[in-house]
């Protein structure tokens, strides 16, 4: 388990609220680079994400009133910044909708292909990643770099928890999927 | 209470298992799966492939990158600018709750006793600001220069003029800057209306008009976010000429000496990638322009022009050409500079103003505050501040206290200006108010369509006004010199365009359950997918509807349009010469071929990841040779296939590279081969030999004429010119075969011609052109010269 919601943070956001800068330059300094990290994955273009960077921040001080504590800070603040990223999704959006993303079927005995990827060499593994599709290398990133919980994964990406799980499920499928012919179209 | 049953518990712990490998468990959660775990040998490989994933994840992130110093400093500069920015970002309009939290200070709505403390008793009583006390002094001192250089300038251009003035014989007087002077005071030269005014004429441009307009000898300059820079007749609207400024954003233009300064930037882009362009102010021809600036507001002076440019100087150049005079070392600087009795204030992006000498570019002081100037507006010793909080405050200059406050409706509150007696304040609220300078209370109010993000300009007894829905008003009493022209159609883009509307079908009454891939059938007929209810709705070339075809299944002509993996309805179709039907059965992982009997030929394809395997399948195209081309966005490739579905090459592979995709949506192929794929994902197009071998990428992103925000689709017509559905711009661009932008229609909405996110699209070849957008519905429009074929 992840530490609560800390209460330092909590009143760092509400000094913020209450218009307090040095407050915001304290969460600046603890959560700039897992922004910026993730801002980058969204925006490879450095500039743009620096830009974005500076527009979460302030969105944050402005927004400050608005957090309620359901979120950690920094999955509040990382949803701040996928919103700032896609401010229109628009078709994209659509096609990404939730309501289709159904559950993978479980099962009790061991895939196979779950042992394939078990066993696979990192690079591997690697590799079959950087080729996702952002969607999927989403949702992982955040899981694991950012190591949010599924309840921030939920408030950054803007859908339920049970969408959280069958992307994940879906994520990891895919990444079996391009391991299984290792085949690197050139 | 009963245990949950294995099954139950299988299907939960299956689900936890990425979080517990990530050690973002409660600890309750934890033990059940660690208890669960030693009893199912399946959980345990599932286990193991999510730490494989774990570690992969991690190893394939570079590590955390340097954060600029800098970009703090910009985020208080940017606080400081919001409470009275009277020209927004266009890409970042305030949010709702920036204004509310901002300023909740409290001011007396009565005026307050001259003994008391000036400055503090109206900022926010909080510890910040308390210590920002000494720069507060310091604006103090700086506002009070300002009135001082301006109160001179401002009045006496205008005693100058005799006791006939200009707007008496018909020219209004000149406002050839933003906020009329280098101060920027927001001293108008007036008159107002009388009384409530009427609209005269109103425009209608292609984009929003988000900067504040000059107007020198009767004719009014203004820059539209459709990338035009227009020059009207003030009095009729009538177009003089326009200039295409390849795509920019549009600051407020200067005009001096005959010439007209534009500044431009790309939002996308940020700073330093703009240019300022001179124009002729009499025939819009370019005489010259400044690279890499910074895409401020050029202030002129004397003939002298003063801008930010990239590499972080403040440049003074020879306005008539060029020739630099001298440089200062500022820092990139905000929006614009403010001049007065020969000092320059330049606020800096790390905060600072600097004064430089306005001859030499020597610095004078420099003062780090973090405020811009350039907000409020200076009048008979009164100061007009654009509070946070919806509401207007009037504060005595010399003392600082509080006069009075307005309240205007909207938490977005630009800069006023003043005439004579008249301040003129607008909101985003769409509403123009006339409010007694004297007392704060209205005096009469307009309402407009579209937000007024920008000042007004008011002379000759007129008020122009620009709002972020393109239009641009001439308000005022209507005469017989001055007839109403309403509303005004010089033929600018976005009312006229290059298609005409001919009609539109859903699926009957209801809307289509999400448009999929479109085809034109050898008989004209249009075929459509509608994806979430797996069937194909053919309609007659004039929209009636005829019939459905197909079932859902994974059987030898059924279909299954639902990429479950991907969270979203695709599928395709396609027609080849001979009149054979090919279906892309994204949720089978097939293609499934027909012929023109509907009589099932063949199908070929499986998930995977191995040739003529898929794992995401969007989007097909067939071309006149019988070629198959599949995009399939899970592998980030496109698949070619001969008309029997032999595998035949990739085409493009995932990755951040040149030459790589981000994101394939789709992708369209010309008659020579050449395939175009849009990138939704980096915002551009790009273009690859018939062979795979990448040539060209072009576009960014963003709102202007040749940038796209999440482009979807792209078809070619026989005269190579490719058309690109730009969804997050609700509009269809179209472009020569190099990538020059040629034209472009459409914006947000539910009525004719207007899109919900623009999606797919197919050319008939007879001149008319489908488009499918998210309203849940296809447009037919019939393309008009240049495009008619």
């Amino acid at each position: 388990m992840r530490e609560p919601v800390g209460e330092d943070e909590r009143r760092v956001i509400a000094r913020m609220a209450a218009g307090d800068r040095p407050a915001l330059a304290e969460l600046y300094a603890r959560y700039e680079r897992p922004l910026l990290a993730y801002l980058r994955l969204l925006k490879p273009d450095a500039g743009l994400a620096e830009e974005l960077l500076q527009d979460t921040l302030l969105a944050a001080w402005t927004g400050a009133h608005g957090y309620a504590g359901q979120a950690s800070v920094q999955g509040w603040l990382l949803g701040i910044a996928r919103r700032r990223a896609h401010d229109t999704l628009r078709r994209r959006a659509l096609r990404l909708a939730d309501n289709s993303e159904l559950e993978e079927t479980p099962s009790a005995e061991p895939n196979p292909e779950d042992l394939l990827l078990a066993a696979a060499e990192r690079d591997e593994v690697t590799a079959a990643i950087a080729r996702l599709a952002p969607i999927h290398r989403e949702v992982l990133v955040l899981t694991f770099v950012h190591e949010l919980s599924y309840q921030d994964l939920a408030e950054v990406l803007g859908i339920p928890i049970g969408t959280v799980k069958s992307r994940l499920s879906h994520a990891k499928r895919a990444v079996r999927t391009l391991l299984r012919a290792k085949v690197t179209p050139s | 209470m009963s245990a949950p049953s294995d099954v139950q518990t299988f299907d939960h712990v299956a689900d936890l298992l990425a979080a517990f490998v990530n050690g973002t468990l409660a600890r309750s959660e934890r033990e059940q799966v660690m208890s669960h775990l030693q009893r199912c040998p399946g959980c345990a490989a599932d286990l193991r492939a999510w730490q494989a994933i774990r570690e992969a994840t991690r190893a394939s992130v570079v590590p955390s990158p340097v954060v600029p110093a800098t970009i703090l400093d910009g985020v208080w500069a940017a606080l400081d600018d919001h409470a009275s920015s009277p020209h927004p970002t266009p890409e970042q309009p305030i949010p709702e709750e920036t204004m509310s939290t901002v300023a909740s200070f409290p001011l007396p709505s009565t005026p307050v006793s001259p003994a008391t403390p000036a400055w503090p008793s109206w900022r926010p009583p909080d510890r910040a600001w308390r210590r920002t006390l000494p720069a507060l002094l310091a604006v103090a001192a700086v506002l009070a220069l300002v009135l001082a250089g301006t109160i001179g300038p401002g009045r006496s251009a205008l005693s100058g003029l005799g006791s006939v003035l200009p707007w008496q014989q018909g020219i209004p007087p000149d406002v050839p800057m933003f906020r009329v002077d280098p101060a920027r005071t927001g001293v108008m030269p007036g008159p107002g209306p009388d009384g409530k005014p009427e609209v005269l004429w109103q425009i209608k441009t292609g984009g929003p008009m988000q900067a504040s307009p000059a107007l020198v000898n009767g004719v009014l300059y203004a820059g539209s976010l459709d990338g035009y820079f227009y020059a009207f007749d003030a009095a009729t609207g009538e177009e003089r000429w326009r200039f295409d400024t390849g795509g920019s954003d549009a600051p407020h233009p200067t005009v001096a000496d005959g010439l007209v300064f534009v500044g431009d930037s790309n939002p996308g882009q940020g700073d330093g990638h703009g240019n300022v362009i001179v124009l002729d102010a009499a025939t819009g021809e370019e005489r010259w322009r400044l690279p890499d600036a910074q895409g401020s507001t050029p202030l002129v002076v004397d003939g002298t022009l003063y801008v930010g440019i990239r590499d972080g100087f403040l440049v003074a150049l020879d306005a008539a050409d060029g020739t630099e005079q001298w440089r200062a070392a500022t820092g990139m600087i905000s929006r614009g500079v403010t001049m007065a009795d020969g000092v320059i204030y330049a606020p800096g992006k790390d905060g600072a103003i600097y004064a430089l000498d306005a001859a030499t570019g020597e610095e004078r002081w420099r003062f780090a505050i973090g405020a811009r100037l350039q907000a409020v507006a200076v009048g008979g010793g009164v100061v007009y501040v654009p509070g946070g909080d919806g509401s207007l405050y009037a504060l005595d200059a010399a003392k600082g206290t509080g006069l009075w406050r307005f309240a205007v409706d909207d938490p977005s509150v630009w800069a006023p200006v003043l005439v004579d007696e008249t301040v003129f304040v607008s909101g985003a609220n769409s509403r123009l108010y006339a409010v007694d300078a004297t007392n704060g209370e209205e005096r009469w109010h307009v309402d407009v369509e579209g937000a007024i993000v920008t000042p007004a300009v008011v002379s000759g007894g007129v008020i122009y006004l620009g709002t972020d829905t393109g239009s641009l008003y001439a308000l005022g009493e209507p005469t017989e010199d001055a007839p109403v022209v309403l509303p005004a159609d010089s033929g600018n883009a976005g009312l006229t365009g290059p298609a005409e509307f001919l009609w539109q079908a859903a699926n009957g009454t209801e809307p289509i359950d999400q448009v999929g891939g479109m085809a034109v059938a050898p008989n004209g007929d249009l075929w459509v997918v509608e994806t979430n209810t797996d069937r194909i709705l053919i309609y007659s070339p004039d929209g009636a509807f005829r019939e459905t075809w197909g079932t859902p299944g994974p059987s030898d002509g059924e279909f299954n349009f639902v990429l479950e993996n991907f969270g979203g309805g695709y599928g395709d179709i396609g027609f080849d010469q001979d009149g054979n039907i090919y279906v892309l059965d994204s949720g089978n992982f097939r293609v499934q071929k027909f012929d023109r009997t509907r009589r099932f030929v063949s199908a070929w394809g499986t998930e995977g990841s191995g040739d003529g395997q898929f794992i995401a399948p969007v989007t097909m195209t067939v071309d006149p040779h019988g070629n198959v081309y599949v995009a399939d966005d899970g592998r980030g490739d496109i698949q070619q296939f001969a008309s029997d579905g032999t595998y035949l090459a990739t085409i493009a592979s995932r990755g951040p590279a040149e030459g790589q995709t981000e994101c394939i949506p789709a992708f369209g192929v010309d008659a020579a081969g050449t395939i175009y794929v849009p990138d939704c994902w980096r915002h551009e197009i790009q273009t690859f030999a018939p062979d795979g071998t990448f040539r060209a990428a072009w576009g960014s992103e963003g709102r202007q004429n040749g940038q796209f925000r999440f482009p979807s689709e792209v078809a070619i017509d026989a005269a190579g010119r490719i058309f690109v559905t730009d969804s997050g711009n609700n509009r269809v661009q179209v472009f020569d075969a190099e990538g020059n932008f040629i034209t472009a229609w459409g914006s947000f909405g539910s009525g004719d011609g207007e899109f919900n996110g623009t999606g797919s699209l197919v050319l008939d070849g007879a001149g008319n052109i489908y488009v499918g957008d998210g309203n849940g519905r296809i447009q037919k429009f019939r393309l008009l010269p240049p495009l008619a074929p």
